[in-house]
């Protein structure tokens, strides 16, 4: 049924598809059919992702999807999460958001066009909704295409013919990843894929406009969806952040690794947009940068599920999807060519009509200079993350994470100045004069708040000047936030989101520049100093969490008579077949204290004192006994089994002579997954020693060592486990959330405010405020929230 | 109009070249064993990690020591920077990014390549079975 839900969803798109192609040329009569069919599609693919979940909930193991990634044992919320587990999933996520937000476009379409926007002619070809969404619906096609190639209902025995009988159903499945077990990990993928799906409206709007070679509205159509899109993105990036931090343990938010890099890239560019689109809506100048922005933010999108789902970049990603096949691989390619070379090849053809009169030159202190100049310099931080990370299919080899931070951070300096003068400088003109005047305070706070902390702690020019950068954007968005705010609370966005990314910024500068990290290896109750903390390993205490056996490691940081308990996690995980490590947090207000386990040391039966070297045939003479290696036991060995790291035993024969008693006795290594434990052995006549195994040495000469102990010797007193520890401090790092929140904020005040307004204009048409400054604010006050819903 | 072209023009340069530096500096390379100990430069390699011989970590260095087989089948001893890796066990092959040093690979990062993580095989369905 699911198949079929998913292929009918395909036909009815390609069905729309064609529909809304017939209705652009002017056919009226095809669009009720291209709506209905539309309609058609998006409930199909609702219902087979309802569908999916449903199979999944119940455990219908006899689909390879269900059983490759759930389990029985994993509560309802982790469930619904191995949805989006696989490759299939998270396309057919992105086909659901798509057809959520699709209905919602419609919406949107149905109600623009037919109230008419300002100036524009009600005919045919004034309106929008045909080509937006033939657009729409051909990269839902693809989608959904994709998953008729590459279905998540396939039955087991369809995937493999040769080890399942048909109708044959696994009593389990193979659960899912416990990386992916955690609360963030549930939600981050939904939000990038609804952000994914929601760039795809600013596309399909600067497509429109390039067809209908009409550019004086659609920007105003496309700009709430940018912001959303914007808003989503931003926070399904920093979720993956959060995610990596605190339950990965990579010790970090950001690896520069290729899919956080291909997410952050089309966020990127569509802020860019954001800011270019609002210099075409002051100036209608911009139009090309907006048009390209809007477009090659979608194309990025393409371009990293390329990247992250073809395969091609599996050796240098820690995210290493497998290959998908061949089919799907040309595919994707096709869908990533269509929509790049259609969109850029549109510009090209439009180029003359493009042009911007010339009737003034534009000042260069004058905001919307500034503001292309931002966007500018983002696409250019865009452009490095792009090719960094594009690098192994260029050649053979990767960048290191060292490129991304060097090229960025002069990027970043930048965008804190720019953003900064911009918000000072008024649209078209400024007057030099009092444009300087109002730079000396916030640049005198800047520099003042740069030397405090270099006092401090910032030694590094570029990164006192980054600061000083940031802090001067910060003083200067503040201000004027806060006169705003006052006013009008939802006016305040874009400052918002400015303060937000700046404080971001100095988070970031904190949190990697200055922190500190150590290897640390704590004894059992014996305090250890570290990072200026006293940190004392009290034992581990058992627990279970989802099905597994869990430690949790407790180590009390005590600094100043202060102290508080940390538990990172350690686990054998039977699914990964390894160790699996969580890191715990200590959030204080001004840092992080952060404690990633790295393995815990049991101690040895023998100490180094204890080991001889035999080799092969020699007798020596160790405590009072004659020692002999006579040869190696390989009865227990086998090499192949041996090779694909199964549990093996190699054995050493020896012949002891202990006063007037010969005994031969066989000292046995166990070696399973490279891990070896090493047999104790005692002689049936002598008690008092122990005999282990503890290496062998079979290339060149053989050997053996042997480790002897004996057992009434005066030991030292017992050699304590211990915890080995990477622990380090995050200063700032609050600032890195805070900072995401309210740039999240920020953007919701925007949007809120973007909407409103688009009613107001609705009403009073054609008139364009030019405002000469940027504090305009309680215009469009009396608007009803009910018209947004 | 002029000067700002010429400027942005100046901009653009100086953003290329220190951008081909920087780049060329953080390039890493995939190479094999016997290149890298020609070179000593940082680059990755590709390989198995030898089960039968030991892979143990070292607290009193805070190092993980393994050996491992690269393409052509050359061998060395690999010391990472760190805690085994996670997923080393079931690892198809690794990927170990660092640089050859007194006859070793010194690693600061091991990547681990498990298709089996992410797709079931055949063979896991008879386990699993009824």
């Amino acid at each position: 049924m699911g198949s079929i839900l998913i292929q009918s969803g395909f036909a009815a798109a390609m069905i729309s598809m064609i529909l809304y192609l017939l209705a652009s040329t002017g056919k009226e009569k095809y669009l009720k059919y291209g709506r209905l069919f539309f309609h058609l599609s998006v409930a199909a693919t609702i219902a087979s992702a309802a569908y999916l979940v449903y199979l999944i909930i119940s455990h219908q193991f006899q689909y390879t999807y269900v059983w490759n990634y759930s389990s029985k044992s994993l509560p309802v919320n982790l469930l619904v999460s191995t949805f989006y587990a696989g490759q299939e999933g998270s396309f057919h996520l992105w086909a659901f958001f798509m057809a959520v937000i699709g209905v919602f476009l419609l919406q949107f379409l149905l109600k623009r066009d037919k109230s008419g926007l300002p100036n524009s002619q009600n005919s045919g070809s004034g309106k929008y909704e045909p080509i937006v969404m033939f657009t729409f619906t051909l990269i839902q096609a693809f989608l959904l295409f994709i998953l008729v190639l590459k279905s998540p209902y396939l039955y087991v025995w369809e995937s493999f013919p040769k080890d399942a009988a048909i109708g044959f159903i696994p009593e389990d499945g193979r659960g899912l990843n416990p990386l992916l077990q955690n609360f963030w990990m549930t939600i981050h993928p939904p939000i990038l894929f609804a952000g994914f799906s929601a760039l795809a409206v600013p596309f399909c709007f600067a497509i429109a406009a390039l067809v209908k070679n009409r550019y004086s509205e659609w920007m105003k159509l496309a700009l709430p969806w940018t912001l959303f899109a914007g808003m989503i993105l931003g926070l399904g990036i920093m979720l993956g952040g959060y995610w990596a931090y605190g339950v990965l343990g990579w010790g970090g938010y950001w690896a520069w690794d290729p899919v956080e890099n291909s997410s952050l890239v089309p966020w990127i560019v569509i802020v860019a947009a954001i800011h270019t689109m609002l210099a075409e809506e002051k100036t209608s100048g911009f139009k090309k940068s907006s048009l390209i922005l809007c477009i090659m933010a979608f194309v990025m999108v393409l371009y990293s599920t390329f990247l992250t789902r073809s395969g091609i970049l599996g050796d240098s990603s820690v995210h290493s999807f497998v290959d998908p096949g061949q089919e799907v691989y040309l595919f994707l390619v096709i869908f990533l060519l269509l929509f790049t070379l259609s969109g850029i090849g549109l510009i090209f053809f439009r180029m003359k009509s493009l042009k911007t009169p010339k009737t003034e030159s534009t000042d260069v202190l004058s905001r919307e200079s500034a503001l292309f100049t931002g966007a500018v310099v983002l696409s250019a931080a865009a452009l490095v993350i792009a090719v960094g990370t594009s690098w192994p299919i260029i050649s053979k080899g990767t960048v290191d994470a060292a490129f991304y931070n060097k090229m960025n951070l002069p990027l970043a300096i930048f965008i804190g100045i720019i953003n900064g003068l911009s918000i000072l400088l008024a649209w078209k003109h400024s007057e030099e004069k009092r444009f300087m005047k109002s730079i000396i305070l916030p640049a005198v706070l800047a520099v003042a708040g740069t030397i405090i902390l270099a006092v401090f702690a910032v030694r590094d020019v570029l990164i006192a000047v980054f600061v000083a950068s940031s802090l001067f954007s910060l003083f200067i968005n503040s201000r004027i936030a806060y006169k705003i705010f006052i006013n009008n609370k939802t006016k305040a966005g874009a400052y918002l989101a400015h303060i937000g990314v700046m404080l971001l910024f100095l988070g970031i500068i904190g949190s990697s520049k200055y922190s500190e990290e150590v290897n640390v290896s704590l004894p059992l109750n014996q305090p250890k100093e570290a990072l200026g903390y006293t940190m004392t390993y009290k034992g581990s205490t058992p627990f279970k969490d989802m099905g597994e056996e869990k430690y949790h490691f407790n180590v009390v940081v005590e600094k100043d008579g202060k102290g508080f308990l940390l538990q990172p996690v350690m686990y054998y995980s039977e699914y990964s077949e390894g160790i699996l490590k969580n890191p715990d947090i200590a959030n204080l207000i001004t840092k992080d204290v952060y404690l990633s386990p790295m393995a815990l040391e049991e101690p040895k039966a023998y100490s180094q004192d204890d080991i001889v070297t035999i080799h092969k045939g020699e007798e020596k003479e160790v405590k009072g006994m004659k020692v002999k290696f006579i040869d190696f036991d390989r009865s227990k060995f086998n090499q192949e089994s041996m090779q694909e790291g199964k549990d093996n035993i190699m054995g050493a024969e020896l012949e002891i002579t202990s006063g007037y008693e010969k005994e031969k006795i066989t000292a046995e290594q166990k070696i399973s997954q490279g891990e070896t434990e090493n047999i104790p052995v005692k002689l049936k006549s002598n008690d008092r020693y122990t005999f282990y195994l503890s290496n062998v040495t079979v290339s060149g000469e053989t050997s053996i060592e042997l480790g002897i102990v004996d057992d009434q010797a005066i030991k030292d007193p017992e050699a304590p486990e211990m915890l080995v520890l990477t622990a380090s401090t995050k200063p700032f790092i609050n600032l890195v959330w805070g900072g995401t929140v309210v740039m999240v904020l920020g953007f919701f005040f925007s949007l809120y405010s973007r909407y409103k307004k688009f009613d107001y204009g609705k009403k009073d048409s054609s008139k364009i405020i030019y405002n000469n400054s940027h504090k305009k604010n309680g215009h469009h006050k009396v608007q009803s929230e009910k018209q947004l819903k | 109009m002029k000067k700002t072209t010429i400027f942005g023009i100046v901009t653009i340069v100086v953003f290329l070249v220190v951008g081909f530096f920087a780049f060329s500096e953080s390039k890493i390379e995939y190479s094999d064993f016997q290149k890298a100990s020609e070179n000593h430069k940082t680059c990755q390699v590709k390989g198995n990690w030898i089960k039968d011989k030991e892979a143990k970590f070292d607290a009193t260095t805070n190092q993980f020591v393994f050996y491992m087989k690269d393409e052509n089948n050359s061998e060395m001893k690999v010391v990472l920077d760190g805690a085994r890796p996670n997923n080393f066990e079931m690892a198809e092959s690794v990927v170990a990014k660092g640089k050859v040093k007194d006859g070793y690979f010194h690693a600061k990062e091991v990547l681990t390549k498990c298709p089996s993580k992410y797709e079931g095989k055949g063979e896991n369905l008879k386990q699993s079975g009824i």
